[in-house]
């Protein structure tokens, strides 16, 4: 009995950990090329899931309409936040701290707009029937939902390789994140890369928002954790490495939810940070990619 | 006059709370996300002491600043030798949990009920039941921290972590042990941030996990950054003008809803203007004479 229990957490915890491989791969396309620690990209995934809300639920458009258009809103806030207040401090010569500073500031001054124009109050967007209903599979049950998670995923880990190593603007964005100076001679213009990435981190951030709020329902509070998980995958899967960062989500997922069985759910956030935490005391390259931690002095 | 003596308290706890961010956030060039879970500690310790232990006020406080002391010591070993901007995830992290400590370990703390009736602080028969009590009971522990400040940050070892700050390898290279002065700065504004949880508590009676949430811990640097990061008395200052001026909105009769979100959408717009235009903040940080930069 215990058996299938465990696979079942096992099958959610998959379907978990394809969300947060979206919500990490998402991070890392921003952080991997600019090197801006974004944290406001935890609100831009909130306005994700509420421009959703608004256009489907308030307006009446239909959820193929609706979907796209919040993907696409919240793109183009990710880049307005870029514009508005990073680019100008870093122009006027600002440290990684005070951009740091500022993107704390956005979170707060976004996250308090959303409460001005949405309240506080928990929205659901209203899905297709069935769409959430368990199907059984013998002893075991999946959603549609769940499905559809595993298959977004899918395209966006296979779209975001193809994108890094086929077309020009992914591999300007890998050469930025290897070697900025070098990026500059060849004639990589910066900034055309700079606003390409956050707007393509904040789409993909966006479809994670979409997804949530079409299975679990929005509140405003939820960027918080989401941001932490995407920036614990990406550390454990390995800076620079976005298979890694998606793979790490998935683990992620994977032992949150066989977590449940035995720690209650609220302690989530908790395993998710002492899953960083052993992995920065005892494997700091994470799964591939850079070393985070030093040991000399 | 209640009202105004509160908002003084209200100011000196602030004021003693982004005191204690300066010394590592302006000082020594540490950005902290996690000082609200300090000053959670300073304020759940001194509350669960008074109510559930019948414990004085101000041996309280001794408990509430080791404890800080010793899990600011813990985080700052393990997470201050992460490279570059990665050290900013682990006071983020450890900020979210304390926050779920708080509101999940029940048994402990009550949850999102959180603890009521915390008693006013009582020293030689003199209870600081009134607000000017309390209020001068606040400014004299302000005035107790902004000293111990200035003697730690104006100090030589205050010069060295002002080094750290400015070229880490430098320092090191003089043979300056950065850890050991990361740490240990680290350890003296974990304790200062407590003891502004527990006036906190004090002043307010009552202590609630919503208290404590990173939102919290932005506000602090706001104080640090508007004021002058590197610059006690700016600290001092920033707490004076973003604790009263969003109170001024009590005035306008706008409903709560829309005036805590207006204070806090201040704020932050606040602190992303001064970043920008006036990085050095109002009272800038002043270099003494022998420290170059």
């Amino acid at each position: 009995m215990a058996y299938w229990l465990l696979v079942q957490l096992a099958l959610n915890g998959i379907a978990t950990g394809c969300l947060y491989a979206i919500l990490a791969i998402s991070f890392a396309v921003i952080f991997a090329p600019t090197k801006t620690f974004h944290f406001a990209h935890g609100s831009v995934y909130v306005y994700g899931g509420y421009f959703l809300y608004q256009f489907a639920m308030e307006w009446g458009w239909p959820l193929p309409a609706a979907v796209p258009a919040a993907v696409l809103a919240a793109a183009c806030l990710g880049v307005l936040v870029d514009r508005a207040v990073y680019t100008p401090l870093r122009k006027h010569g600002a440290g990684v701290m005070e951009i740091l500073l500022s993107a704390f500031g956005t979170f707060i001054v976004l996250q308090n707009v959303l409460l001005l124009i949405w309240k506080s109050d928990p929205r659901t967007v209203r899905v297709p029937e069935g769409l959430k209903n368990g199907i059984p599979f013998g002893p075991l049950t999946l959603t549609p939902m769940d499905l559809i998670t595993v298959v977004v995923a899918g395209v966006v880990v296979a779209g975001v390789a193809v994108f890094m190593r086929r077309t020009r603007l992914g591999k300007a964005m890998r050469a930025l994140e290897n070697d900025p100076e070098v990026a500059v001679m060849v004639g990589i213009s910066t900034e055309r890369v700079r606003m390409a990435a956050f707007f393509l981190g904040s789409a993909l951030v966006a479809v994670a928002a979409v997804l949530t709020a079409l299975d679990k329902g929005l509140e405003p509070t939820i960027g918080v954790n989401a941001l932490l998980v995407a920036v614990v995958a990406m550390i454990v899967g390995g800076v620079g490495s976005f298979s890694g960062a998606a793979l790490a989500g998935l683990f992620l997922g994977i032992v949150e939810n066989l977590g449940i069985w035995q720690i209650p759910s609220e302690w989530k956030s908790t395993i998710t940070f002492s899953v960083l935490a052993i992995f920065i005391l005892f494997r700091p390259t994470g799964f591939f990619g850079h070393r985070v931690a030093r040991y000399s002095e | 006059m209640n009202y105004v003596l509160y908002v003084v308290s209200l100011v000196g706890v602030y004021g003693i709370l982004a005191v204690s961010l300066n010394l590592v956030l302006g000082y020594t060039g540490i950005l902290s996300v996690a000082h609200a879970a300090f000053m959670g500690i300073g304020a759940y310790t001194a509350a669960l002491l008074l109510t559930g232990w019948g414990f004085n006020f101000f041996f309280t406080l001794p408990v509430g600043l080791a404890m800080a002391g010793l899990v600011g010591a813990a985080l700052a070993a393990s997470t201050l030798r992460l490279r570059g901007d990665y050290y900013i995830i682990g006071s983020f992290g450890f900020q979210v949990i304390m926050y779920n400590v708080f509101l999940n370990w029940i048994d402990l703390t009550k949850g999102p009920f959180g603890i009521r009736n915390i008693p006013k602080p009582q020293a030689f028969g003199v209870a600081f039941d009134t607000p000017a009590r309390y209020a001068a009971l606040t400014l004299a522990f302000l005035v107790v921290s902004v000293w111990v400040a200035r003697r730690v940050g104006e100090s030589p070892y205050g010069k060295v972590l002002r080094a750290i700050r400015e070229d880490e390898a430098g320092a090191a290279s003089i043979g300056k042990n950065v850890r050991r002065y990361k740490i240990s700065i680290f350890v003296v504004s974990s304790m200062l941030a407590s003891l502004g949880g527990a006036l906190y508590a004090g002043l307010i009676s009552y202590v609630d996990p919503f208290a404590f949430t990173i939102h919290e811990s932005i506000f602090l640097q706001a104080l640090v950054i508007v004021g002058g990061s590197g610059n006690v008395f700016g600290s001092v200052v920033g707490a004076a003008v973003l604790i009263t001026i969003p109170e001024m909105l009590r005035f306008l009769d706008v409903p709560t809803t829309v005036a805590s979100p207006i204070r806090e959408i201040l704020y932050g717009a606040l602190m992303i203007l001064f970043l920008r235009f006036r990085p050095k903040g109002l009272l800038p940080e002043r270099v003494s004479p022998g420290v170059g930069r």
